[in-house]
């Protein structure tokens, strides 16, 4: 183990590839940071650079365009509410109420900091358990995965439980958005109307874009009397985490960091469901649910600590079994195939070099990223002295072409405009958005796992429903969805008795 | 609170309409799945009724008074059209609708200027010059360094879109 750690240190280490290691450090915080260009995205983009690499110094190249750019999504959520990838939806819930109070910096801090832990357990992870953890993720058919995606479900009533009714029915109009298009199993259209741009469905960036960017600056141009509050025009100091104050959310870390991990090795799962998986379990977990939404820290160190960790975790099942866990991880098997290594079981035995160069490159990605973050957060943050009567168009901007260059498509744009608008009026009627995005990003994996169990079972949705796995799980989803319900009765049977 | 009520209504309609929709124009599945239709019908059915809960529990919270269809006849078109909010959500979809065919270069350029001025920016020089540097400086950005091409519109604007590509 000691040998195989040294190794991977020593491949890192030579300047080539240490450089390398920067340059796809800085390239992923970019690309993560500009709306539209995801994580998968981002590694795609990388791609022709890696050609010109041995297969090593590719593998470690992607991998730290992989990292960063899960981390650089989040400076974008922060500072303008336009998630930069999908799995940093989840902290604009807190981050930008924090920017907001002005505490733009220290949401920054949490988030960078909070990336590299998360980053930096996950990897540790998959250099001691990769072989192990495999083992586990085959343990999970679509039986568990459908429990595992209805868990993230079953948290919707922790997102705003005063309204309780407002939030199920957000949550479920996200899951009926995610019905549209072709049906993921008999491949028949559904809700298309004849409409062939709705068969592949809805995409979720532009509704993600649209209800948190768009909306806010609709809110903005209502009421711009708040202009004051929003930090535009001050200055932008970003700090990292104190020990004390990393010590107060020391378990918020530890529990995204375990989820993330576990999420990111489940095919098909990745880093967006284990970021709103993290976020909605530390609601649920907190003494204090209520500050959740409106700044808390903890919502941005789960969100952040659990989409970095996923990207060690989707590397375990590429790396110990072949099979990518994301689309991010099947670009680079691709990249790794085109230079003809033979990526499964006996990659760990016969070239260990692999798992040690990945491993090294994933820790001194996750260091020196703190550091290249920092630096661009710093430049992003200058646009904020921008007054919001440009920046305001700016943002519509980014957020355009955020969506449009998706799948390069105007109907994509078009799409996050009138999601703007609903969002609005979920604002307006006190509705989650939050939990629409969360509905929609589940709602593939809910149905699709679910509907091939039930097949698979030969219709028999007991059997389905009652496997091991399974069971527990749901068991947990009846907890977490039954608790505030009876949380608030028992507090109202409490006031009517002292009345 | 009308505004609300309206709104759920139109929720309640969509989403009943869109029942009737899957039900009429799908094949019933076999017995040993579920099938392409189901699953959105499940769905549509639990959101009818939280729709039909959300609207009685709105409808008992809310003064007789409040919930009149008269309350709707107080907003005045011309207050409407004045309202930032309404100007704001209109620039907004006329940018999204016009960017097939205006492009990117046209149709951002004037629509910075149009939402920037709606929202307090007068100063013509800065209006028209940070317009100018988002515009052309994105295009450049995505075009040449990212070969994202952004929609390039039709005609003579195809035509500068293609020529500032080339630069």
């Amino acid at each position: 183990m000691g040998d195989m750690l040294l190794m991977g240190f020593q491949i890192v280490f030579t300047p080539q590839t240490f450089l390398l290691i920067c340059a796809g450090t800085i390239l992923g915080v970019i690309f993560g940071a500009m709306p539209g260009v995801s994580a998968s995205m981002a590694v795609a983009l990388a791609m022709p650079f890696a050609y010109a690499m041995s297969p090593i110094v590719a593998i470690a190249f992607l991998v730290a365009v992989y990292c960063a750019s899960i981390t650089g999504g989040g400076i974008t959520a922060i500072l303008f509410k336009i998630p930069g990838t999908p799995s940093s939806a989840p902290t604009t819930f807190d981050g930008y109420p924090l920017a907001m109070q002005g505490k733009a910096g220290k949401a920054l801090g949490v988030s960078l900091v909070c990336s590299a832990i998360g980053g930096i357990v996950a990897s540790i992870a998959m250099f001691l358990l990769s072989p192990q953890l495999a083992n586990v993720a085959l343990k999970f058919g679509p039986a568990e995965l459908f429990a595992v995606s209805f868990l993230g479900l079953s948290v919707l009533t922790a997102l705003d439980s005063d309204n309780l009714v407002k939030t199920l029915i957000s949550g479920l109009i996200g899951l009926f958005l995610a019905t549209v298009g072709m049906d993921p199993l008999m491949a028949v259209p559904r809700f298309t109307w004849g409409n062939p741009a709705l068969l592949s469905g809805i995409e979720m960036i532009p509704i993600m874009i649209g209800m948190f960017a768009i909306t806010e600056v609709l809110k903005q141009t209502q009421k711009p009397a708040k202009l004051a509050d929003t930090g535009s025009g001050s200055k932008v100091k970003t700090s990292l985490l104190s020990l004390k104050e990393a010590w107060s959310i020391k378990w918020t870390i530890v529990r995204s960091s375990i989820i993330g991990t576990l999420v990111g090795i489940l095919p098909g799962a990745g880093a967006t469901i284990a970021s709103f998986l993290s976020y909605t379990t530390e609601v649920k977990m907190s003494k204090t649910p209520e500050i959740f939404g409106k700044g808390a820290i903890e919502g941005v160190a789960a969100s952040e600590t659990a989409n970095n960790a996923a990207t060690g975790g989707s590397m375990v099942p590429l790396l110990a079994l072949g099979i990518p866990g994301g689309n991010a991880a099947a670009i680079m098997m691709s990249a790794l195939v085109l230079k003809g290594v033979q990526l499964g079981p006996l990659l760990l035995k016969t070239q260990p070099d692999y798992l040690s160069s990945v491993f090294a490159s994933m820790i001194v990605t996750n260091i020196i990223m703190v550091i290249i973050a920092m630096a661009i957060a710093k430049v992003f943050s200058k646009i904020l002295k921008v007054p919001y009567s440009i920046l305001g168009p700016a943002i519509v901007l980014f957020a355009t072409i955020g969506s449009f260059a998706l799948q390069n498509s105007t109907g994509d744009v078009i799409l996050m405009a009138v999601a703007g608008i609903l969002g609005y009026a979920f604002v307006k009627f006190k509705f989650s958005s939050a939990a629409l995005v969360l509905g929609l990003v589940l709602g593939g994996m809910t149905e699709s796992n679910l509907r091939r169990a039930i097949s698979l079972a030969n219709g028999d949705v007991v059997a389905v429903l009652t496997k091991p796995i399974t069971a527990t799980l749901l068991t947990v989803c009846c907890v977490m969805l039954l608790y505030p319900i009876i949380k608030s009765f028992i507090s109202s049977k409490k006031e009517k008795a002292t009345a | 609170m009308i505004l609300e009520l309206l709104f759920n209504a139109a929720l309640l309609i969509f989403f009943a309409y869109c029942h009737y929709y899957i039900g009429a124009t799908m094949p019933a599945s076999p017995p040993t799945e579920l099938g392409a239709e189901q699953w959105p019908q499940l769905i549509l059915r639990a959101l009818i009724i939280l729709i039909v809960v959300n609207i009685v529990k709105i409808y008992r919270s809310t003064p007789a008074e409040e919930r009149s269809l008269k309350s709707l006849k107080e907003i005045k078109l011309p207050d409407l059209i004045k309202n930032k909010l309404f100007a704001g959500i209109i620039f907004i979809l006329l940018y999204a609708f016009s960017l097939e065919f205006a492009g990117f270069l046209l149709g951002t350029f004037v629509f910075i200027i149009a939402y920037a001025r709606l929202i307090g920016e007068r100063r013509i020089k800065v209006l028209a010059g940070s317009s100018f540097v988002m515009t052309f400086g994105l295009y450049l950005l995505f075009a040449r360094g990212l070969s994202i091409m952004l929609p390039r519109g039709y005609g003579i604007l195809r035509s500068l879109a293609l020529m500032l590509e080339s630069i």
